[in-house]
């Protein structure tokens, strides 16, 4: 299969741990007043700041930003959109110089700590992120029970706290309609899959994010083995599923490539939306072989710059803007980098 | 705030309170000023008669609401004093000490959300396990999930009948074979946290051995 020369690696996009916990003996963030809040936070920080991972870090208190501010560390995946929504609480984040850790303070949680890494990597991040665990314990009293493990606000976190997940694009399933039947799967087999983008498992773009229900009476390395295993299975049928569209519809994908190009180039205004499914056919062609020359990690840079926030600052957009100055701005920036992106060969 | 009674007739803070004998029964009536004054304009207590019927549904309702709390309540956190009959029905806990304070009603809830009941993961350094001390006790319901290998077969079968990469004589013939022990397993399970939450610990032995048995 000549065209086949890459191993379609870029189907792990990215890898995610975030390990909850709560102080002992303090109210949870659902049940405390502003007060104490303020208090855990400052605990919190403090304790952080003693870590070796987040010297040199950055700590933010959420109600001192801007919407767009927030939205934007809600687009760098350094906050959740709870936190990033929220703007007069009393909750935290704290960012590794590094910037490959944050630790969300007053969430759902008290602590929430996040590490994320390119492609398909959560032994390598659980690792990381193990270790931060640790030394913040020696600063901080976890709430803890022997028989339920790390206490929670919600049960669904309760016992190791953690949630694994690794985000993938799954374009070939999307276009060859099995998708919605492969999530439907995993979710009987006690797997969460949701679309990267948008409610529920509706995904423009065809990202999905593949993470594990069970946290209790389960341990860390079994989820981190668990879903790196059924993130390589989705990975196998993913590239089934492109090999099928390959050998019996090459019309539509050349169609789906070239008219992906087609629009960017030549539209006058785009939403985030649209973009990014354009931008992610382009990705899953880059990602096969099928252009002549490799750019998925300009297509990435690309699908970052058209979101929201990220859009604003690159343009220096005011908060307060009509959508048709949003997309033109979109339009133009998709318009000058097109042309980098190189062509189909011949299907 | 538990002084703070509310009038009987409009809900509006009660400033007049009333106690007469009706069928032997103690009724106590609060009402604001309004409503007392409506009553009667003389600001007198005299109660019209046609309102006592509607005061001793009231006061039916309230008793039946009573028992009906007690019944139900499985009571309130010692610590935060978080009602658990409301984290029972799903909404979060308000404090770390809630959980040991729903401990009864936590077993069944925990089998039905994660298939297990204890922790196996990491501990904080305090709650390291002691090298003298044995980890679980043998016959403890710890884990009813399947080994990783089982999962993943179950996931090739369900997506394999389809035609993802797989040809058509490789199908396995009994599609709905697996469909089916998974019905009676999450019966199984529900059957467990039934006889769980009745005490019935002998069938719920029996239920687990069940399912250790399918996996
Ligand atoms: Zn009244
Ligand atoms: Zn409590």
């Amino acid at each position: 299969m000549p065209l086949f020369q890459k191993k379609n690696s870029a189907i792990y996009i990215s890898s995610r741990i975030r390990l909850a916990r709560n102080l002992a003996h303090t109210r949870f963030v659902n049940s405390a007043d502003d007060n104490l809040l303020e208090d855990i936070r400052s605990k919190c920080a403090d304790a952080l700041a003693k870590v070796q991972k987040f010297k040199g870090g950055k700590f933010y208190a959420m109600e001192t930003l801007e919407s767009s501010q927030r939205h934007m560390l809600e687009e760098k995946h350094w906050a959740s959109k709870e936190l990033a929504d929220a703007g007069v609480s009393k909750m935290g984040l704290y960012v590794s110089k590094d910037e490959t850790c944050s630790a969300m303070i007053n969430e759902e949680d008290h602590l929430r700590f996040q590490s994320i890494s390119s492609g398909l990597s959560l032994g390598k991040i659980w690792r990381t992120i193990n270790s931060v665990d640790t030394s913040a314990e020696r600063f901080l009293e976890y709430a803890f029970s022997p028989e339920y493990g790390y206490l929670t606000a919600c049960l669904t976190n309760v016992g190791t706290g953690m949630r694994a997940s690794v985000m993938m694009h799954l374009s070939g399933l999307t276009h060859i309609g099995e998708i919605e039947r492969v999530v439907r799967g995993l979710n009987q087999l006690g797997m969460v899959v949701r679309g990267a983008s948008g409610e529920g498992s509706d995904s423009y773009g065809a990202f999905y994010q593949l993470s594990n229900q069970q946290t209790l009476g389960i341990s860390e390395d079994e989820i981190v083995k668990k879903i790196s295993k059924f993130a390589k299975k989705l990975a196998e049928f993913e590239i089934n599923a492109r090999y099928k569209l390959l050998e019996d519809r090459p019309l539509f994908l050349a169609d789906k490539i070239e008219r992906a190009r087609a629009v960017l180039a030549s539209c006058r205004l785009i939403s985030a939306s649209e973009a990014i499914g354009h931008l992610a056919n382009l990705r899953m062609a880059s990602d096969m072989g099928l252009l002549d020359g490799d750019c998925t990690e300009l297509l990435d840079s690309l699908i970052t710059s058209v979101k929201p926030a990220h859009l604003r600052e690159i343009f220096s957009l005011p908060s307060e803007v009509s959508a048709d100055i949003r997309d033109a701005a979109r339009a133009k920036y998709l318009k000058q980098h097109i042309g980098k992106i190189p062509v189909l060969r011949k299907l | 705030m538990a002084g703070q009674y509310k009038c009987d007739i409009c809900g509006k803070p009660a400033t007049v309170h009333i106690t007469r004998i009706i069928d032997d029964k103690k009724i106590k009536v609060h009402l604001c000023a309004d409503c007392a004054a409506k009553m009667s304009p003389s600001a007198g207590i005299n109660l019209p008669e046609d309102i006592i019927p509607a005061i001793k549904k009231l006061e039916e309702n309230l008793f039946m609401d009573v028992a009906k709390a007690a019944k139900n309540s499985v009571g309130i956190c010692p610590s935060c004093g978080a009602r658990l009959d409301a984290i029972e029905k799903g909404e979060r806990f308000s404090c770390p000490d809630c959980y040991e304070a729903l401990k009864e009603k936590l077993f069944p809830m925990l089998s039905e959300m994660h298939g297990a009941t204890r922790h196996v993961g990491k501990r904080p350094k305090k709650h390291e396990i002691r090298a003298d001390e044995t980890s679980l006790p043998s016959d403890s319901l710890q884990d009813f999930s399947e080994p990783g290998d089982k999962v993943e077969e179950e996931f090739r079968d369900l997506l394999e009948a389809g035609n993802i990469g797989l040809k058509q004589e490789e199908k396995k013939s009994n599609a709905g074979g697996n469909s089916d022990s998974e019905v009676s397993k999450a019966d199984l399970m529900q059957e467990l946290s039934r006889a769980i939450s009745d005490e019935r610990y002998e069938d719920a032995a029996l239920i687990r051995d069940k399912l250790k048995s399918m996996s």
